[in-house]
């Protein structure tokens, strides 16, 4: 009885360990946002958006297509991702990982929020 | 005779192709500046120029004791525009950025920060985000006659916050900061940043760092021992000017070289840029060169099928050769990419370094 108690528990820990989030914090000047990975996108998602039932316009937007008639090219090295944010009249926000590294996400207007890199590797 | 001529010719020219591309990775070497200095993502504003300003000095101050960052981009754009009494930050050259650094001196990162952060608090709005509706307002407000009514001048800023404002956050309170948007129909933009930091930034120091260098050879075949050699001399990052369409389209040829007849020029389409080059190597027998661009951490479509040097968030260790369909995974941040040689033969206009001595 005991081995199948402790083999259930085993099965249980690791099932949950596969499905674990990578999640981080990304901070800004005034914000800070967890977000979770997710490799459905391959890219950074507000965490509850991936809460199972949830719905959120980050993941709503990534579930369209998304189509522009020109892909924007920046000038003196603007960040063609920021860009597609900025045309399809999304707020963006540069956030620092753990590292300090930079990464321009867009943010909806239900305050969820996507990597801009996501978005800009999608666009038709 | 003349098989022995052509034999020693093939024989020397074989044993310089073997040796040049050397391979040179500059940001996994041991005790790396780069390390501290992260990738950078510029967004909106056009000051690609000063991104790569300040790696270089930073880099090199770095590797002469410095122990972190000192120059933020934002004062490189700054003093670039000073010097050059242009009324906007954006739009420079990395030798011009750093010239002007040199000759201004230097606000610490720290210090300027602090400046930065008294109108972030303000409004709740991150710095390009203020930076950005002010170069967009300066222009319009610089237009007005100084005798105009302030009803005027609050009218066009509110309308440039509804124009701005899908760009922006949606918490932002752009109020806190009206009388530094009003006083925009008397200063240009760089007068206002100039004045927002001048009370932390009032006794610049002066700098040590190495002369700034341009180079522009006149040939597309000319380019890539340029950069190999150069990389090889000073074992020191190198920023390079060249056309971003050529990231997308490797066939891409944005610039005409100047002949007899004609100026160097680049096509309207050419997507002008700055970025870091911080190593070398063959791929596929050809030398690709790692581009530390200014696109922020993550996989690009610039970086579709390329190769590229990942570092994972988890290890800290670098993996090379990282590819976006197998390991944008979340752990991967991608540091560099290596881009070929044609990209740059076509497209590079302009190598800015800082000597050796």
């Amino acid at each position: 009885m005991n081995v199948l108690k402790l083999s259930f528990l085993f099965l249980i820990s690791l099932s949950s360990g596969a499905f674990a989030a990578n999640c981080e914090i990304f901070q800004g000047h005034q914000l800070k946002e967890k977000l979770c990975w997710s490799q459905s996108i391959r890219g950074w998602i507000t965490a509850s958006c991936l809460d199972e039932g949830q719905t959120c316009q980050a993941k709503k937007l990534f579930l369209s297509k998304i189509s522009m008639p020109t892909r924007p090219l920046g000038i003196n090295g603007q960040n063609p991702a920021a860009l597609i944010c900025h045309q399809l009249k999304l707020e963006v926000l540069i956030l620092k990982d753990s590292l300090n590294q930079e990464q321009s996400f867009c943010r909806f207007k239900d305050q969820s929020m996507i990597d801009a890199n996501a978005i800009e590797r999608n666009v038709k | 005779m003349k098989m022995i001529i052509l034999l020693f010719i093939f024989t020397v020219t074989s044993s310089w192709a073997q040796n040049s591309c050397a391979p040179l990775n500059l940001i996994t070497q041991k005790d790396s500046p780069f390390n501290k200095i992260p990738v950078f993502d510029q967004d909106g504003l056009g000051i690609c120029y000063s991104y790569t300003a300040s790696q270089l000095i930073d880099y090199q101050l770095m590797k002469k004791g410095n122990k972190d960052r000192i120059v933020h981009p934002l004062w490189g754009a700054l003093k670039f525009a000073d010097s050059a009494k242009q009324e906007s930050i954006s739009s420079g050259t990395t030798y011009y950025a750093i010239k002007a650094i040199q000759d201004a001196g230097n606000c610490h990162l720290k210090s300027f920060d602090e400046a930065i952060s008294t109108w972030t608090k303000k409004t709740n709005a991150s710095e390009s985000e203020i930076m950005g509706l002010v170069e967009k307002l300066a222009p319009k407000l610089g237009l007005l006659n100084t005798k105009v009514h302030q009803d005027v001048v609050d009218e066009m800023i509110a309308t440039a916050i509804e124009e701005h404002s899908p760009y922006c956050s949606t918490n932002i309170s752009w109020n806190q900061l009206m009388p530094e948007l009003r006083s925009l129909s008397l200063l240009s933009s760089r007068k206002l940043l100039s004045n927002l930091v001048l009370p932390v930034c009032n006794k610049p120091s002066r700098i040590s760092i190495t002369n700034p260098r341009f180079n522009l050879p006149a040939q597309d075949e000319q380019w890539i021992p340029a950069i190999d050699s150069k990389l090889d001399e000073l074992n020191a990052p190198i920023a390079v000017s060249y056309c971003a369409r050529g990231l997308y389209d490797e066939s891409y040829d944005g610039v005409n070289r100047k002949t007899a007849t004609t100026p160097l020029g680049v096509k309207p389409d050419c997507s002008n840029h700055e970025s870091i080059i911080a190593g070398k190597k063959q791929i596929n027998g050809k030398c690709h060169f790692l581009l530390r661009n200014s696109w922020g951490s993550g996989f690009h479509s610039s970086n579709k099928d390329r190769k590229c040097l990942c570092k994972s968030r988890k290890t800290g260790k670098f993996l090379d050769d990282c590819q976006e369909e197998l390991h944008n995974d979340g752990d991967n941040i991608v540091e560099a990419c290596w881009i070929s040689e044609d990209v740059f033969s076509k497209n590079a206009f302009g190598l800015t370094y800082l000597d050796k001595k």
